[in-house]
């Protein structure tokens, strides 16, 4: 693959796919090693015709590293659960980041990574819950069974409007 | 957009900077991941490890005379952590004690998978710490590697990943098959600590010794949490770790512990002094919970001690006889009585000139009861919630008066009077005591008071 097609490649699935690291991670840079060793693996396999959709074959790809990464030790042993909020607040801009909409977007990133990447994939990839089965390598009923559960824990999280966009969408 | 969406973009924030050093850093070629130095991720595995703390008892009935033993501490392990958390300004007294404990910790949880039939992946591992290895390396020029390994560390590279790497790995190898094939019979982290310790005290008891490590103090593993009692089943008790639950929110006992938002404590004392609803104060040990992690597993901390704070700053009052019970106890009775409701959280003060009795076990300066010949002669509870006591003084149908920022209730049958005290800085004290009239400089006038 030539370098002009590869940064098409990156321009056209970058942002989504550091977006979707972060939703793992919960850590920006992190975010960054992991889509960065994704498009080395893309770029020196360049099997991606074979794969489908490249959109999903990336996001596939990012979510399998995103994973590994969690189960390593220095991450098990590493505490983000306040560090991360943190950094959301310093690193965004303060005009920008309105309480209320991040709201949601906090009670989610706090909901532990099997029930998080089901509500991402749900409302944010806009998965039917078949496709999230496959992608994540679950039965269909394992899916629905989390996403049940996982709007148990994010309506203790969240007012009751917050918690009513949810439930309608 | 939905909602959703939206929120999550707005947490994730513009990633376009991102994705130009992305791109960058790719189509140069540069392999380079901007990965922490492994280092201190280490020393905060290893600190975490070291906060759960674990008995040592058994080195305080004396040492064992076991067989020879193949088990040996780590030495190098211990003097690196050593090292790296008086660097860090550590300066606990305790800290050698800590350290050891946390590299025992992660010891026994490889061991106790091993006795479950694991059997470590050699290779594997020495394929994971060369990974690391490789770039680790790769992001970093000469210079770098030794200014750091020089000034930081004292340690070299290989010792570091060829050791503290490496044993790293092998728990967290030993933790992901515990994970995966957990035992029927489920231990905790205090009892494999304590099989294991058993197991090798000998090692570990010359390790200390040559270290100079003095024994553990059995206390280091033990939490406290303040807390209200959502339910209660046997010998068990549901405690929110919060004192602002009233009432208990409408979900399921199930609902409440996977949300995390209450854990089971298993008491052995004296369990029908508790109530739900009841504000408590606990002192747990933090290491019994189950060594593997399991979805819905019920975790049963085993509390070594407590006490109601509920019953200080809400105390009842009942009235049998002419007697009055503050939270079930009365004047006259003994040491027994008070400790069977309030727990062993007291301490006993000989200092108490001026209220005729010879000594009194003082709850955190909350509740003290007096005792003069091992009856209970006052009773005296601080920081009472002032609303409660102004509805129970309403209530309450028998002899009362009012002062300016005194209440008072009186027995003429038993002479018992209830002092409620309000203090200027907003709390308000009550007292249960004896009003003879020679105690009790206006006792005449007040007497007339209160029959008017």
């Amino acid at each position: 693959m030539d370098s002009g097609k590869m940064e098409e490649i990156i321009d056209e699935h970058g942002a989504h796919l550091l977006k979707m690291a972060y939703f793992y991670l919960r850590d920006r840079e992190l975010a960054k090693d992991i889509v960065q060793e994704v498009f080395f693996a893309f770029y020196d396999s360049s099997k991606y015709e074979e794969q489908g959709k490249l959109r999903a074959y990336l996001t596939r790809l990012t979510v399998n590293r995103c994973k590994d990464h969690l189960r390593s030790w220095s991450f098990r042993n590493l505490s983000f659960s306040k560090e991360w909020i943190e950094t959301i607040q310093r690193e965004q801009d303060p005009l920008i980041l309105n309480e209320e909409k991040t709201d949601i977007a906090i009670a989610i990133m706090k909901l532990p990574i099997k029930y998080r990447e089901i509500i991402i994939f749900y409302y944010y990839e806009e998965y039917k819950m078949r496709e999230i089965a496959t992608l994540l390598g679950l039965s269909e009923n394992t899916v629905k069974a989390r996403m049940v559960k996982a709007r148990k824990l994010l309506k203790i999280d969240l007012q009751a409007d917050y918690w009513e966009v949810l439930s309608i969408e | 957009m939905n909602e959703v969406k939206k929120s999550l973009n707005t947490v994730a924030g513009d990633m376009t900077k991102d994705k130009e050093e992305l791109k960058q850093r790719i189509l140069s070629g540069r392999r380079k991941t901007k990965r922490r130095n492994p280092f201190p991720l280490v020393a905060t595995a290893i600190v975490t490890a070291a906060i759960l703390f674990f008995t040592f008892n058994v080195f305080q009935d004396g040492l064992s005379t076991s067989d020879k033993d193949d088990y040996e501490v780590n030495e190098f392990i211990y003097d690196y952590q050593l090292q790296l958390m008086q660097k860090d300004g550590n300066d606990s007294p305790k800290l050698e004690q800590d350290v050891l404990q946390g590299l025992l910790h992660v010891d026994a949880v490889i061991d106790y998978a091993k006795s479950l039939g694991y059997s470590e992946n050699t290779e594997a591992i020495k394929e994971k710490v060369e990974e690391e290895k490789q770039t680790f390396f790769s992001t970093m020029d000469n210079e770098q590697q030794e200014a750091m390994q020089e000034e930081v560390f004292g340690i070299t590279y290989e010792d570091y990943f060829n050791k503290i790497l490496k044993w790293t790995f092998q728990n967290a190898e030993a933790v992901n098959w515990l994970d995966q094939h957990p035992p029927d019979d489920i231990k905790t982290h205090s009892e494999v600590i304590d099989l294991f310790q058993k197991k090798h005290e000998q090692s570990i008891a010359d390790f200390m010794d040559k270290k100079g490590i003095p024994f553990f103090d059995p206390a280091f593993m033990y939490k406290e949490l303040a807390g209200t009692v959502l339910a209660k089943e046997g010998q068990d008790i549901l405690v929110a770790e919060r004192l602002e639950v009233t009432p208990v929110p409408a979900l399921t006992v199930e609902e409440m512990i996977d949300a995390g938002y209450a854990i089971w404590y298993t008491i052995d004392d004296n369990i029908d002094a508790i109530e739900p609803n009841m504000k408590i104060n606990l002192t747990y040990n933090s290491l019994s919970y189950p060594i593997t992690e399991i979805d819905h597993a019920t975790v049963f901390q085993r509390v070594v001690e407590w006490e109601l704070s509920d019953a200080i700053v809400q105390p009842t009052l009942s009235e049998e006889q002419g007697l009055f019970y503050l939270h079930g106890l009365t004047l006259g009775d003994s040491q027994s009585d008070v400790i069977e409701r309030f727990g062993e959280k007291y301490t006993k003060d000989e200092q108490v000139d001026g209220s005729g009795a010879e000594f009194a076990l003082d709850y955190n300066n909350n509740a003290r009861f007096y005792f003069y010949q091992d009856e209970l002669s006052m009773i005296s509870f601080e920081n009472v919630d002032q609303n409660y006591f102004e509805q129970l003084f309403k209530e309450y149908e028998g002899m009362k008066s009012t002062s300016n920022d005194s209440r008072y209730i009186y027995s003429e049958e038993t002479a018992q009077m209830i002092k409620a005290e309000f203090i200027p800085d907003g709390s308000l004290t009550i007292s249960l005591f004896i009003a003879w009239p020679d105690g009790f400089l206006d006792y005449q006038e007040f007497l007339d008071a209160m029959k008017e």
